[in-house]
């Protein structure tokens, strides 16, 4: 069966690099995070799981020693072109169809593993940190960055009403469970059940960012693909009452969307530090 | 359809809003079986996705979503009657005071 999230990021895929989304609360996020990734000494294979259209496998490899081999796993396809596109001829990145469910590649093969606003979109949570488990070697590490439990709440808010209206509870509530929102407690819990737990930590933030209404709806297209089941002769109105609903949460500093952003770490048991982003 | 089952329900579900209700939210109303639970920021829609699941979990059956409507989900008093698979009630002719209050249901030894 087809992922929605997945063929509407395909869709998508060329507009995803737009400089509204590049300069929204996503794209800003999304950089900060980019640039506080750091490669270990040891490590000699890099993996971004969810790599979209390659921007943070392109700017990591670009800093790093060009004896790591970067692979970027993204299942739309559309995005994959982007990011084969963006690479280039780089002989040491290369870009594979995959998800965290199925990642394709070697059992132990994985030095770091490191990911940006993907993993809540897991279709099976337990089989992909099983995946996550099965690659890594036995002294590799993971950085996951993704969305958590109370992220968006001033526009949920504000935009369910609408969108249980124009969706009806059936499509609604099928939306709502397409994004894993786990808490930071149910992450660390989720992990230990893989990891061991003295390996396990997980941070969260609560970031708000203000824009205008523009700005904001830039980076609709990131979510787009929860929508999908919308009979598209509503889809014009439902907009419309959302951009509305939206321009009601205006203050004089812009409209505020608050990001939760959880990030999971995994250590090996032989590395002594307890940080390696910062 | 059974009354009192349907009241011991609501009485459950309140309190299992009351435990999971978003924070913070000033302005929220009293909770109360016939607010809605979506536009007067009770709950948001992963909270109301919770509320399903436990209420499935109450009654032992699924609930059908696709013929409801936001209404039928959103006021507890609408979803614990499709929930137990009775009818929504029609527009009040004063019958409806002779249903068992949920007071009746706490003295009856339900909890808060």
């Amino acid at each position: 069966m087809l992922n929605p999230v997945v063929e509407t990021y395909s869709l998508l895929a060329e507009k995803y690099d737009d400089e509204l989304n590049l300069q929204s609360c996503w794209g800003r996020a999304t950089d900060r995070i980019q640039s506080s990734l750091l490669i270990e000494d040891n490590d000699q294979v890099v993996v971004d799981a969810g790599c979209g259209t390659g921007r943070a496998l392109l700017q990591l490899a670009s800093r790093s020693r060009p004896n790591i081999q970067f692979i970027g796993i993204e299942p739309a396809e559309n995005m994959r072109k982007c990011a084969l596109r963006r690479i280039g001829s780089r002989a040491n990145i290369s870009i594979l169809d995959g998800c965290f469910e199925q990642i394709p590649l070697k059992s132990q093969s994985v030095d770091c593993l490191f990911s940006i606003f993907a993993f809540h979109w897991v279709t099976n949570l337990r089989a992909s940190v099983q995946e996550i488990r099965r690659v890594l070697k036995p002294n590799g590490h993971a950085d996951l960055f993704f969305v958590g439990r109370n992220n968006g709440h001033e526009f949920i808010r504000k935009t369910s009403p609408i969108f249980l209206k124009y969706m009806g509870p059936a499509r609604f509530l099928e939306s709502v469970r397409m994004r894993t929102q786990l808490t930071r407690q149910e992450t660390v819990r989720l992990f230990s059940e893989t990891f061991d737990p003295r390996l396990v930590s997980a941070d969260e933030s609560y970031d708000t960012y203000y824009d205008s209404l523009e700005g904001h709806w830039g980076w609709w297209v990131r979510i787009e693909g929860q929508f999908v089941s919308m009979p598209p002769e509503r889809k014009i109105a439902c907009d419309q009452e959302v951009r509305k609903a939206l321009s009601d949460l205006s203050t004089e500093n812009g409209i505020p969307y608050t990001i939760h952003c959880l990030h999971l770490r995994l250590r090996s048991a032989t590395d002594s530090r307890s940080q390696l982003c910062h | 359809m059974n009354l009192i089952q349907e009241k011991v329900l609501v009485v459950s579900v309140l309190n299992w809003i009351k435990e999971h209700k978003l924070p913070g939210n000033r302005d929220a109303p009293e909770i109360t079986e016939e607010i809605d639970l979506i536009t007067d920021g009770v709950l948001d829609s992963m909270g109301l996705v919770d509320l399903l699941l436990f209420v499935e979990e109450q009654t032992g059956r699924p609930i059908d979503l696709i013929t409801v409507e936001p209404k039928d989900v959103c006021v507890v008093k609408n979803l614990c009657r499709i929930a137990l698979g009775n009818q929504l009630s029609q527009p009040t002719d004063g019958c409806e005071h002779a249903e068992p209050s949920c007071g009746d249901v706490l003295a009856a030894g339900g909890k808060v």
